[in-house]
């Protein structure tokens, strides 16, 4: 049988007409009928899928030029007659081989998608994210069996409300963490469903280089049975728990402190953007110190948004982890900073503190010994501190590398006057100053013209005295610029009066900013002034800034001009409203990587 | 005098496509192709005597490559990201293929799919080693292929559509139910159903590959 389909195929490659003289040929000898036909091709099909499985790649192409149902007829035509069929394909060769047809195959083969390496297709479909590989499966068998190759499943994501992929039955997951993740699988994030002891058996079990793991409870009105838990991955670097706000997780955390010994970066999210008011009884849904008590690697700790974490839990963790180099305990309102002293006695490595909207108050900062820490990037976004605390504060701190006071009252022009003359920001990568009501712009101006060179993101939105001169003129100091967010918003609220020359601005970046990345310009569209001329200034911003990838505008007409203008020249995506997107400079900060959840 | 190391800046090499076409190229292009980098260093002076053969690409491939690391002469060297073992963190996030830049979008659109040149271009990318380019065809083909319906795909590329046939009753792999849509059964049994699925079928969630 074999050797028959070996010819067929040599048939098949050649012009389609003797084809078509074998179909005549047949159906008037054999006088097949269609049902017949069409048996013989199913099984011809099952013959062919069984030769693809040997012969991975040959096969493929050069089966890609016939249809599948010529192969029956080809096939029943050399069953019937044998060596009649091989003189034929002989005749047919020699006929059309003269003029290099059948180099012409060869050439026509060669220049096949699926001809090339298998290296170079992974390489491909490891631009496509997993839903467009799934897709892909389906194009062919193999592009099926590349779609499945592990090196394409390193990180896996199957929470369907972050854009991962929806599993709806357990036992055939469990057996693909087997086939498919095995040995590849780095990076994983299970949905409350997901999280049972089996799959983490099974992950513990066939995935040894799992590093980084997310187990999402946010979703969950009751905790599964982890009695029967004895085995969980354990060479983690990385593990973040999404709390629920209804359950409390010990009976699942009992079964794996001991496995947590490897862990340096710990992400705990709480429930701050699903509850709507201040609870009155807070739980403790989780227990902070028998955590720590297991983890003495831990470098980086993230506590997002949790009510219940208050400074007792940061002297528990200041006594346990002297290896912490970052805390982030943005929308922990009830952290106040009392236990911050002990905090910097303790953790001699600490270099980076993230406290955005945090209770912190003056007193718990003023007794930090600051002075003796390392610390270098600094959030104090939304905070209550007074300008006092802040100069004690900023003329103890080592130099800054990263610093944001956004919505601080407290961070006033004397505060950033005392910051320059101390040149605590001469090395700053980024500084965010949006929103400080009580900072006027031309102590601004003279930082930018002071410590511009090296600054990579800069954020000062929202004073509305600030206008496109204010720009163009520090623009040309911060050539280094890649992150940049100017403006004002509800111009009409804030009673601007002026209108911004927004194509100066983009003028300047055009000229200066070559390392560009994203650019958000705050204000409403009824407070620029543009005209028909503007699309020059617009295409030299794109022409110039080649590596901006986001540009961010007042939804209105100005931003229909150059999305247009973007896309006509197939940069799609770039740009985007203020509806929907915030640039941030949080991007550059040295842990971002690590701190990235959800 | 030729100099005794190939990493002479000012020194120009000779390389011949497979049809014959002699390139005189400088060091500038030879740093960007790892493949003649390393011709360079194991041939030594050889090089600058005679032309360097490179016998898997032909001269209408080679030029317009040539162009391009041209332009592309002042880049800096890319970051060495894509091995696969390589435990590099800005892996979690999927990688970007809609970040080709206007003149190498400019330069691709010269090599199509149905004149099968741009499989050459990535042929020949991958043989000489030059991750710009390689990277520039492979995201051009990953656009190509996104957001399109398994049959625009089999057409754009001429692949044949080879659908498991009904005399198997156990799948070869196991079948995986990681993508769903509501509607669809498991495990789907005909091949008819799975490919009306998958026409019509738009959203992320992709019907179970059980086929």
């Amino acid at each position: 049988m074999f050797h028959v389909i070996t010819s067929v195929e040599n048939e098949k490659s050649g012009p389609s007409i003797p084809l078509f003289n074998i179909n005549q040929l047949l159906q008037a000898m054999l006088s097949i009928s269609h049902g017949l036909m069409k048996k013989l091709k199913k099984e011809m099909v099952f013959f062919h899928e069984e030769q693809q499985l040997s012969r991975v790649r040959q096969t493929p192409y050069m089966l890609g030029i016939m249809d599948p149902r010529r192969f029956t007829l080809t096939q029943i035509a050399s069953e019937a007659w044998d060596s009649k069929v091989v003189e034929y394909d002989e005749d047919d060769e020699t006929a059309t081989s003269g003029a290099g047809s059948f180099t012409q195959r060869r050439r026509r083969a060669r220049r096949d998608l699926n001809s090339l390496p298998e290296k170079v297709l992974l390489y491909i479909f490891s631009f496509l994210p997993h839903q467009e590989l799934i897709r892909c499966a389906r194009v062919c068998r193999f592009w099926r069996q590349l779609t499945q190759n592990s090196k394409l499943w390193k990180t896996v994501f199957l929470r369907p409300e972050y854009n991962g992929l929806h599993v709806k039955n357990i036992d055939q997951f469990l057996t693909l963490v087997g086939h498919r993740f095995s040995l590849s699988l780095q990076y994983i994030e299970l949905p409350m469903e997901l999280i049972t002891a089996d799959v983490l058996h099974e992950l513990a079990n066939r995935c040894p280089n799992l590093k980084y793991m997310t187990l999402d409870f946010s979703t969950a009105m009751q905790l599964h049975d982890f009695n029967d838990l004895n085995a969980f991955p354990c060479n983690l670097k990385m593990l973040c728990i999404c709390l629920s706000e209804v359950i409390f997780l010990e009976g699942f955390m009992r079964r794996i402190y001991t496995f947590l010994s490897s862990l340096e970066i710990l992400h705990v999210i709480g429930t701050i953007e699903k509850s709507n008011e201040l609870e009155e009884e807070v739980y403790e849904t989780i227990n902070i110190s028998k955590i720590k008590a297991h983890t003495p690697n831990l470098r980086v700790i993230n506590f997002y948004g949790i009510y219940f974490v208050d400074d007792n839990h940061i002297e528990i963790i200041a006594s346990g982890c002297i290896h912490l180099e970052c805390l982030a305990l943005n929308f922990c309102t009830r952290v106040k900073g009392t236990s911050f002293k002990n905090l910097l006695l303790r953790c001699k490595k600490m270099q980076c503190l993230l406290l955005q909207n945090t209770g912190i108050e003056d007193n718990g900062i003023l007794s930090a010994e600051w002075e003796s820490s390392y610390i270098n990037e600094l959030d104090i976004s939304s905070t209550e501190l007074t300008q006092q605390c802040l100069l004690d504060l900023f003329s103890r701190l080592p130099k800054l590398t990263y610093l944001a006071v956004p919505n601080c009252d407290g961070f006033t022009d004397k505060v950033l006057e005392l910051l320059i003359d101390q040149g605590k920001l001469s090395n700053a990568r980024a500084i965010d100053l949006s929103n400080t009501v009580n900072l006027n712009f031309e102590v601004v101006f003279t930082l930018l013209k002071r410590h511009g060179r090296h600054l990579q993101g800069i954020c000062y939105a929202g004073n509305p005295k600030v206008t496109e001169q204010f720009w163009t003129n520090t623009i040309k100091h911060m050539k280094n610029i890649k992150i940049m967010v100017m403006g004002t918003a509800n111009g009409w609220f804030k009673k601007i009066s002026t209108r911004i020359h927004v194509d100066q601005i983009l003028e300047a970046c055009a000229i200066d900013c070559q390392k560009l990345e994203r650019l958000e310009i705050q204000w409403d569209e009824e407070t620029l002034r543009w005209n028909e001329n503007s699309s020059k200034f617009i295409d030299h911003i794109r022409i110039r800034c080649t590596k901006l990838q986001s540009l961010v505008l007042s939804d209105g007409e100005y931003y229909e001009v150059v999305k247009s203008n973007f896309e006509r020249a197939d940069r799609n995506r770039v740009v985007r409203t203020t509806t929907a997107y915030q640039t941030s400079i949080v991007s550059l900060l040295h842990y971002y990587n690590e701190l990235r959840f959800n | 005098m030729p100099p005794t190391t190939s990493t002479e800046s000012t020194e120009k090499i000779k390389i011949s496509s497979n049809d014959g076409v002699v390139f005189e190229i400088g060091q500038d292009i030879i740093k960007q192709s790892s493949t003649i980098k390393e011709m360079c260093s194991d041939l030594g002076d050889l090089v600058y005597s005679m032309p360097t053969p490179l016998p898997n690409v032909k001269a209408s491939i080679l030029k317009p490559i040539i162009d391009f690391c041209e332009h592309h002469k002042d880049d800096q060297p890319p970051v060495v990201d894509d091995d696969d073992d390589d435990p590099n963190k800005d892996q979690f996030e999927p990688k970007r293929s809609d970040d080709i830049s206007e003149w190498d979008q400019e330069f691709i659109k010269q090599f199509t799919v149905k004149e099968g040149t741009l499989f050459d271009i990535i042929m020949a990318a991958n043989y000489l080693g030059i991750k710009t380019l390689l990277a520039v065809g492979c995201k051009t083909i990953a656009n190509m292929v996104r957001g399109k319906a398994s049959t625009e795909v089999r057409e754009m590329f001429n692949i044949s559509y080879d659908p498991p046939g009904q005399g198997l009753n156990a799948p070869q792999t196991p079948s995986e139910g990681d993508n769903s849509t509501p509607s669809t059964p498991l495990p789907t049994s005909t091949q008819r159903q799975s490919s009306t699925n998958s026409d019509t079928n738009q959203t992320p969630a992709v019907d179970p590959m059980n086929e």
